[in-house]
């Protein structure tokens, strides 16, 4: 009896002493933690085409994940050092809350409700939702929509509301909605003629009819709801280290394109620029990486190992890959489009 | 009062609550706090928010704009929707595959074996995917769907019934309950008629060929108020009639498939432990193969069955989760959705551990009653 009272009293203090550290553990920057672990964590889609999948040898392809890798770069000087962590979209959130990922580099849309539980970041993609859908059905406007079936991915994304929305503002369109738990099964169930059509985001829309249809000519893209909406990144809350990090590591790649500054051109850059701006942030001038807790060379080395903002885009998304997506909103601000750099001033 | 056996014995187990206490105490505000300093807000107020997502197959009415309690409540009737037809229909098909394993008949004793070991061997997951993708295999596009009968269609969106409706008859389903009442009533006539004279009036056949009879002729005579309704077909899509998708037809066939299996095995371990000598005392009185087992083996071998069967149906519910796989809405789905959209994880986990907990209750508190019920008692 004596024993199993010492036991209890054991496993008690045992518990108690479990949860000590662990407040303490929250005051650490992820910073400090990345450091330790050696890669950073980034929550990935379940297989986008374009924007992060992986390919046959396992390695994450894609804008979200080369815009992750980047974070990776500025941290460790290395873009291998990043780990992806395929994620629902009922699963993201709370992957982040946790502290399961460091950073969600998918597809996700920044929201009001949405940044009040975890830190929207910075936006990387500006994306309409989309229906893919077979020429045969003969849309050409919403109202021909109505009584066909929609494959979707449930647990409350953002395309789910965008079908919502079409059939608020087109009264008489109602669609029948079968639920998956995944993109990708609703995709393959579209595929498979369990629906007449299938809603994702526009750029993904694009990506699974380059790549997965089996004749891309037999299906079209045709956008839904209104909005244009900001696709970035995010983070846990209260960490200003770790934001500042994120946030400037997607502002140095829109800043080089900006600059002219390209993965080629960079060590030119370096060498022959007259712009002090342009000097210090790829490096040339001692102490400029400790403002931000990272090493000198952290800007440059995004560029050298990933490309700017554009080169990203084309890689993955425009005329070096199989989508051909338009840019659209992601152009440069001097282009017309909404990426404008804050300036490293 | 420590110096008795019985003192210390009690004051040991109130110090073991109280630490249990305290532990839960810390546990809890512990985790309130970190929750807290990760600005992970804590709180119920959100149930009472519009839901505001769709949910595609539902028991009870739904529409987004109800609260987020009741998308809770529609998903746990679907859950338990699938889960009780699941154990309604593994139930029969076990024991017929319990009783098929132990058949003279190679053949029919060769199917159940192999039914038994794929449910058994395989992952249920892998059951339901690949059950579903049966269909996209062998089911023909909707433009090109089989017409098997006047109304009734057959293609990947499932299968279209007529909608057969009686309106205005309620009458109608009255007579029919008063006439199962009848034919419960004749059998037990019957069966008392039989003890006392030895000799078996025809009771039960004459009441239930009378009541089909009255019911057809009433049901004829009130024919107005029979609507059969045919589905529509428009653009590859069918409207109206009794539609039963793919995706429910999926989950029900698939949990059916592999539970029977399990079932099947309880049921022969339940027949085999029937001692020998009852088959030989029923085979004296001259009882055909299908009266032993109704009169003799199957009463006995239930004792055995029940407390087994307690915990596979208990699987049922819990595997009802895995519904979403084959894109069936349960209640786990819904509140997955509700999570997302609200930010509130633990307490919509919390919600989920409580729901399955009190379910499984029940249904183990019901099983255990039928257990004491068909109990040999003890003289």
């Amino acid at each position: 009896m004596k024993w199993g009272l010492g036991l209890i009293a054991a496993t008690t203090v045992g518990m108690l002493a479990a949860f000590v550290p662990m407040q303490e553990a929250s005051a650490q920057s992820i910073l400090e933690k990345v450091r330790q672990r050696g890669f950073v964590n980034c929550g990935a889609s379940q297989g986008v085409p374009g924007l992060s999948r992986p390919n046959e040898r396992g390695e994450w392809l894609g804008f979200d994940s080369d815009v992750c890798r980047a974070v990776a770069v500025a941290v460790f000087g290395d873009r291998t050092k990043a780990r992806f962590v395929p994620l629902n979209a009922a699963q993201r959130l709370p992957a982040i809350q946790t502290g399961e990922i460091d950073v969600l580099s998918r597809t996700t849309t920044w929201t009001f409700s949405r940044d009040m539980a975890v830190r929207f970041v910075a936006t990387t993609i500006y994306d309409n939702d989309a229906l893919l859908v077979r020429r045969s059905a003969n849309i050409r406007t919403a109202n021909d929509l109505n009584g066909l079936t929609v494959c979707l991915q449930g647990g409350g994304s953002l395309t789910e509301q965008a079908i919502d929305e079409m059939e608020e503002e087109h009264t008489g369109v109602k669609m029948r909605r079968v639920y998956f738990d995944s993109t990708i099964q609703a995709r393959d169930a579209y595929f498979a003629g369990r629906c007449d059509t299938y809603v994702t985001d526009g750029l993904a829309a694009w990506g699974q009819r380059a790549s997965t249809a089996r004749n891309p000519e037999e299906h079209q893209v045709f956008y839904v709801g209104h909005s244009t909406e900001p696709n970035g990144l995010a983070i846990p809350r209260g960490d200003d280290k770790w934001f500042d990090i994120v946030r400037y590591t997607v502002n140095v790649l829109i800043w080089a394109e900006d600059e002219g500054i390209t993965q080629a051109n960079v060590d030119e850059m370096l060498r022959t620029t007259k712009k002090s701006e342009v000097k210090r942030v790829l490096g040339g001038e001692p102490g400029w990486g400790r403002i931000i807790g990272l090493d000198d060379k952290w800007a440059y080395n995004i560029i050298k190992q990933l490309g700017n903002y554009g080169e990203i885009w084309e890689r993955n998304l425009g005329q070096g890959s199989p989508l051909k997506a338009e840019r659209k909103f992601n152009r440069l601000y001097k282009n017309g489009g909404l990426m404008f750099p804050v300036p490293f001033n | 009062m420590l110096g008795t056996a019985k003192g210390r014995a009690i004051a040991i187990q109130v110090l073991v609550v109280a630490i249990a206490a305290a532990a839960l105490y810390v546990v809890g505000t512990a985790t309130a706090a970190n929750l807290k300093a990760k600005g992970i807000p804590l709180g119920w107020d959100f149930l009472f928010r519009p839901a505001g997502f769709q949910i595609a197959e539902t028991i009870l009415p739904y529409s987004p704009r109800d609260p987020n309690w009741w998308a809770a409540i529609v998903g746990i009737a679907n859950s338990l929707f699938v889960s009780v037809l699941v154990v309604v229909f593994a139930s029969f098909l076990g024991l017929a595959i319990g009783i098929a394993r132990l058949s003279p008949n190679p053949l029919v004793r060769g199917t159940a074996r192999c039914w038994v070991e794929i449910a058994r061997n395989t992952p249920v997951i892998v059951l339901l995917i690949f059950t579903y993708s049966i269909w996209w295999k062998l089911l023909p596009q909707s433009t090109e769907a089989w017409h098997l009968a006047p109304g009734t269609h057959l293609s990947l969106r499932g299968l279209v019934l007529p909608a057969i409706r009686w309106e205005g008859a309620a009458w109608l389903w009255w007579m029919a309950l008063a006439w199962i009442v009848v034919v419960a009533a004749a059998s037990r006539i019957a069966a008392w008629r039989q003890a006392a004279t030895g000799v078996r009036p025809p009771f039960v056949l004459a009441s239930v060929a009378g009541g089909l009879l009255m019911l057809g002729a009433a049901a004829l005579s009130a024919s107005d108020g029979i609507v059969v309704e045919f589905a529509e077909y428009r653009r590859g899509n069918f409207f109206g009639g009794w539609q039963i998708t793919p995706e429910l037809t999926t989950i029900l066939v698939g949990l059916t498939f592999y539970t029977a299996g399990f079932i099947g095995e309880i049921v022969r371990g339940g027949i085999l432990a029937i001692p020998r000598g009852q088959w030989d005392a029923a085979r004296a009185l001259s009882l055909r193969r299908g009266q032993i087992y109704r009169l003799v083996v199957v009463p006995q071998a239930l004792r055995a069955i029940v407390p087994p069967l307690n915990s596979q149906y208990i699987n049922v519910v819990k595997n009802s989760t895995l519904a979403i796989a084959v894109g069936y809405q349960d209640f786990m789905t819904v509140m997955g959705t509700v999570i997302n959209r609200t930010s509130h994880a633990i307490e919509g986990i919390v919600m989920i551990l409580g729901v399955f907990l009190v379910l499984n209750l029940a249904l183990s508190s019901l099983m255990n009653w039928y257990n004491r019920r068909i109990a040999i008692v003890e003289r």
